[in-house]
């Protein structure tokens, strides 16, 4: 192992327990409730076999009152749950690795719509959902008492499960712990309410109990925010976020420190840089003896041995990380740095998450697939007998279905057009804040490169005759998507007068067109293209106007949680917004539009160049041509069906398996079925 | 006037070198191999130099096993014209490469050999310089320039203080450095096309030449990691840990 390396793989005691390395799986949600317990337990053994020292369960409810309703959580509720938990431990343990679980009773947080038990938390609040009509109840005594029973209960069936260490979670203003501690919730004027102590009790009293059901068996973690970024009554590291921490120093036998909100602590890389939350969270270690563990979107062996070294943090907590690439303590550990597939920052794993959807990444295909189709991060089955493969295109579906079929033994040769090597990958990486994007060639070209069957060909522009010429035995096209710039989007499917032949593509803007000093972006994607575009332009002194037709900006942002800083972004750069503003023509006179909801027109939009920013089309003349010549092909990637970066990975690598021929041929992979009549 | 251009295949430059574990070289086994980046070099600035009207063909050889035609055939797809493949699996030193390529010359009859300063392999960078006294040609080493006038050359070579440029007579061996060009792709339709291309066949026997090696391998090894940093605490400490045990004051 590499010396400078090897403090990542020191044992660390925690409490009874002893954490085989530094590396921590954090809890987070894997779209994956209790009711896919099989898919979920693939994600995590996976992680257990990839190296990480503590893998853990994500957020789990302790009982019926604790109602995230259509979120797909976990929960620990009775003993018919265990089994699950208990089958989960045994596949973590068996690689050594350490299990945790986050239990967590919601509070405010949840909807009661689903168990029909109502919210409840301090005060008679609203659940922190403005735009759903429930309600919380304040809790009585007797409330309180119940509680901290089902504390109680739950940390005996995690402690049944085989879990090592429990959390006792109070972060994300998704705890009823949090509720009661911060002033912005509890209105109460009882023992529980009023001053920091009494705001305080309840957090303690449940750590304190947690500790005595824990015993000598399992270690007990405090998971707690030590500083919000956003919200009312905000607590912050120079006040009681502190004053917890000193409060409770060394009650707990790990602290595992973070930023609130959830979309804070879970930063994108167009906001946030590998290590962010150091300046927040530095001074836990000064305040207590006990182990801290941290987060950061580390995907840098130096960064993490930095935070050690410099006192920072004594464990690397990782998310996204861990999902981009589940054998990161594994290739560190072997000297293979550069194997490792690091996060990108784009919470595609976040988004479907609020969605209800299994986790998905676009670095890592084989997310939420180990167990349901037998996908392996890091392990291709080999192919019977070695074939041929020409691919066209090397964006990101055809460098990903390239390294699959090099994996397997294939021969491969990837023609790509341009003189760069990586598509979409290399060309909106330059776009400004999109720079990790291209992370997805960085991989991929890395790995192809090494390979004797690969052959990777730029400026290798290529026809039907070619590649009949060539005489591949497969042919796979990921030849891509131009953006369209007649003005059909996403809310208008047909043509804008005046926008054919006037306006510049995303694609124009990234070639380099002639752009005027006033520009009107029009944006019916609703994703990051406008946006990046309306900052980018903006740093380089265009005055940006940036229309759309939804009632905000960019409505897919608010699931990967970056919307309010994107409008924050664009606000700082000084690009004019215009929501519900529906485009109708352009003119000389600029932008015609009207008001989204009622129709009223509005005044025009002055600018000289319009970019606009619809929808894309898949070039299709070469896969016609090769029809027409009777040549066999697949279509991957955007080719097939334009969409985000992680669809194109993921087609690229479903359609190379489906080449190897393991996969279901009527498409219908392993699902868990509910149990009828019990 | 004719170019003549050699190619080497050598481990791809992209590819991270292991040693093999009995330390006696480099592990090739399974291995991307591609052609020496200075090479690449050499048949840029031949197939510059042709498309400038200064020669009338490029000529590539290579010496090494059967697989050394794909870096030919990538030379031909660049734009050389032909190529001769001196086929052999023994290990070549410099002086048999360059004795080789000698009677390649004596056949062919180029005006200007354009060798790679060194192959990114062993990183002998002594094949050009043996091969100009086998000839008795005059030679530019390290050539960041060239520019082909009557009967001469102008060379501008990369030396230890900057710049040095010099005349030579043809005919003449130059060896090729990094800022010399840059040179073009191989593009997968001109590849296509280059199995068209001319390639002669030809073995260190047919011009004479014992191959048998004159260096022996003691032992191959890795450089050494990097040890982990140190954090100090003073100035004076630092000071201390530089001049003690650094030994760098």
């Amino acid at each position: 192992m590499d010396p400078r390396y090897s403090i990542l793989f020191e044992p660390l005691k925690i409490g009874p327990v002893t954490a085989p390395n530094r590396f921590v799986s954090m809890p987070h949600a894997i779209g994956h409730s209790y009711l896919m317990p099989n898919g979920a337990i693939g994600i995590r053994e996976t992680r257990a076999e990839g190296g990480w020292g503590i893998v853990a369960m994500h957020l789990s409810e302790i009982d019926p009152t604790s109602d995230l309703a259509g979120l797909p959580y976990e929960r620990l509720w009775d003993e018919g749950d265990v089994a699950a938990h208990a089958r989960s431990v045994e596949r973590i343990h068996s690689h050594g690795a350490l299990a945790s679980i986050e239990l967590a009773h919601t509070g405010i947080r949840s909807r009661g719509i689903s168990t029909g038990y109502p919210a409840m938390g301090p005060s008679v609040v609203p659940i922190l959902k403005p735009d759903m009509p429930f309600m919380a109840k304040a809790m009585d005594k007797e409330d309180i008492r119940n509680l901290r029973q089902m504390y109680r209960a739950a940390t005996r069936r995690a402690k049944a499960a085989g879990y090592d260490i429990v959390y006792v979670y109070a972060s994300h203003e998704a705890s009823i712990l949090w509720h009661f501690l911060s002033p912005a919730y509890n209105f109460r004027t009882d023992e529980y309410g009023g001053s920091f102590e009494n705001r305080l009790r309840l957090f303690r009293e449940v750590l304190e109990e947690t500790k005595d059901e824990a015993g000598d068996d399992m270690a007990v973690a405090v998971r707690f925010a030590v500083h919000e970024l956003s919200g009312p009554k905000r607590i912050l590291n120079s006040g009681e976020g502190r004053d917890v921490v000193e409060a409770l120093a060394d009650l707990p036998d790990l602290w595992d420190v973070n930023v609130s909100s959830w979309s804070r602590d879970s930063g994108t890389a167009r906001y946030d840089a590998e290590g962010f939350q150091e300046e927040f969270t530095s001074f836990v270690k000064q305040v207590t003896g006990k182990p801290v563990l941290g987060v950061g979107r580390f995907t840098s062996p130096d960064a993490m041995v930095s935070q050690i070294r410099r006192g920072v943090l004594d464990l690397i907590g990782a998310a996204r990380p861990s999902i981009a690439d589940p054998f990161l303590p594994a290739k560190i550990r072997e000297g293979r740095i550069e194997d490792i597939r690091e996060c990108i920052g784009c919470n595609i794993c976040v988004a479907v998450e609020t969605i209800g959807v299994e986790l998905r990444c676009t670095q890592n295909p084989t997310i939420s697939e180990e167990w349901r189709r037998g996908w392996h991060p890091e392990k291709i089955p080999a192919a019977g007998n070695a074939k041929t493969v020409l691919i066209v295109g090397s964006g990101p579906a055809g460098l990903e279905a390239a390294l699959v079929l090099a994996k397997a033994g294939h021969e491969v040769t990837v023609a790509e057009r341009a003189e760069e090597m990586g598509g979409r990958s290399a060309r909106e990486a330059r776009i400004k804040g999109l720079a990790s994007w291209g992370r997805v060639k960085d991989y991929r070209l890395y790995q192809l490169q090494q390979m004797p069957n690969v052959n990777l060909y730029p400026g290798s522009e290529l026809d039907a005759d070619g590649i009949a010429e060539f005489g591949a035995d497969h042919v796979l096209l990921a030849t891509g998507a131009p953006w369209r710039g007649d003005g059909a989007g996403r809310t208008r499917l047909t043509p804008i007068p005046g926008f054919a032949g006037a306006a510049l593509t995303p694609d124009d803007v990234m070639d380099g067109a002639a752009i005027a000093h006033s520009v009107v972006i029009y944006d019916d994607d609703h994703y990051y293209m406008a946006n990046a575009l309306a900052a980018d332009l903006a740093a380089r002194g265009h005055a940006v106007h940036l229309v759309t037709p939804m009632p905000s900006l960019s409505a897919w942002m608010g699931h990967t949680l970056e919307q309010p800083r994107m409008v924050a972004e664009m606000k700082a750069a000084g690009v004019r917004m215009y929501p519900n503003s529906v485009a109708t023509g352009w003119s000389g006179e600029g932008l015609a539009v009207s008001r989204g909801d009622t129709g009223e027109a509005l005044p025009a939009i002055a600018g000289a160049t319009l970019v606009a920013v619809g929808t894309r089309l898949p070039d299709t003349r070469l896969g016609e041509a090769l029809t027409a010549q009777g040549l066999p092909y697949r279509t991957i990637g955007d080719a097939e069906c334009p969409g985000i970066i992680q669809g194109a990975v993921y087609s690229g690598h479903r359609h190379a398996r489906e080449l190897l021929g393991t996969e279901p041929d009527d498409r219908v992979f392993k699902r868990e079925r509910p149990t009828l009549f019990l | 006037m004719k170019i003549l251009v050699t190619v080497k295949r050598v481990v791809d430059y992209n590819v991270k070198i292991r040693v093999k574990t009995d330390g006696s070289g480099v592990e090739l086994t399974n291995v991307k191999m591609s052609m020496n980046p200075f090479d690449e070099i050499s048949v840029e600035e031949a197939l510059r130099l042709k498309e400038a009207g200064k020669a009338s063909e490029v000529v590539v050889v290579s010496i090494g096993p059967a697989k050394a035609e794909e870096t030919l055939r990538t030379a031909l797809a660049m734009g050389a014209d032909r190529a001769i493949l001196v086929e052999t699996d023994d290990v070549i030193e410099p002086l048999a490469v360059a004795k080789i390529v000698k009677g390649v010359v004596e056949a062919e009859q180029p005006g200007l050999v354009i060798v790679g300063k060194q192959a990114i392999d062993d990183d002998s960078n002594q094949t050009g310089q043996m091969l100009s006294a086998l000839l008795g040609w005059a030679q530019g080493t390290f050539a960041s320039k060239v520019e082909i006038g009557d009967g001469k050359a102008q060379v501008t070579r990369e030396v230890d203080g900057g710049l040095q440029t010099i005349e030579i007579k043809l005919p003449a061996v130059v060896t090729t450095d990094l800022r010399l060009n840059e040179p073009r792709y191989a593009s997968l339709p001109n590849i296509m096309k280059a199995k068209k291309k001319p390639l002669d066949k030809k073995t260190p026997a047919d011009f004479g030449v014992d191959t048998t090696p004159r260096l022996k391998v003691l032992k191959t090894e890795e450089p050494g990691g990097r040890k982990a940093g140190i954090k100090v605490k003073s100035v004076a400490e630092l000071v201390d840990k530089l001049k003690n045990e650094a030994g760098l004051l």
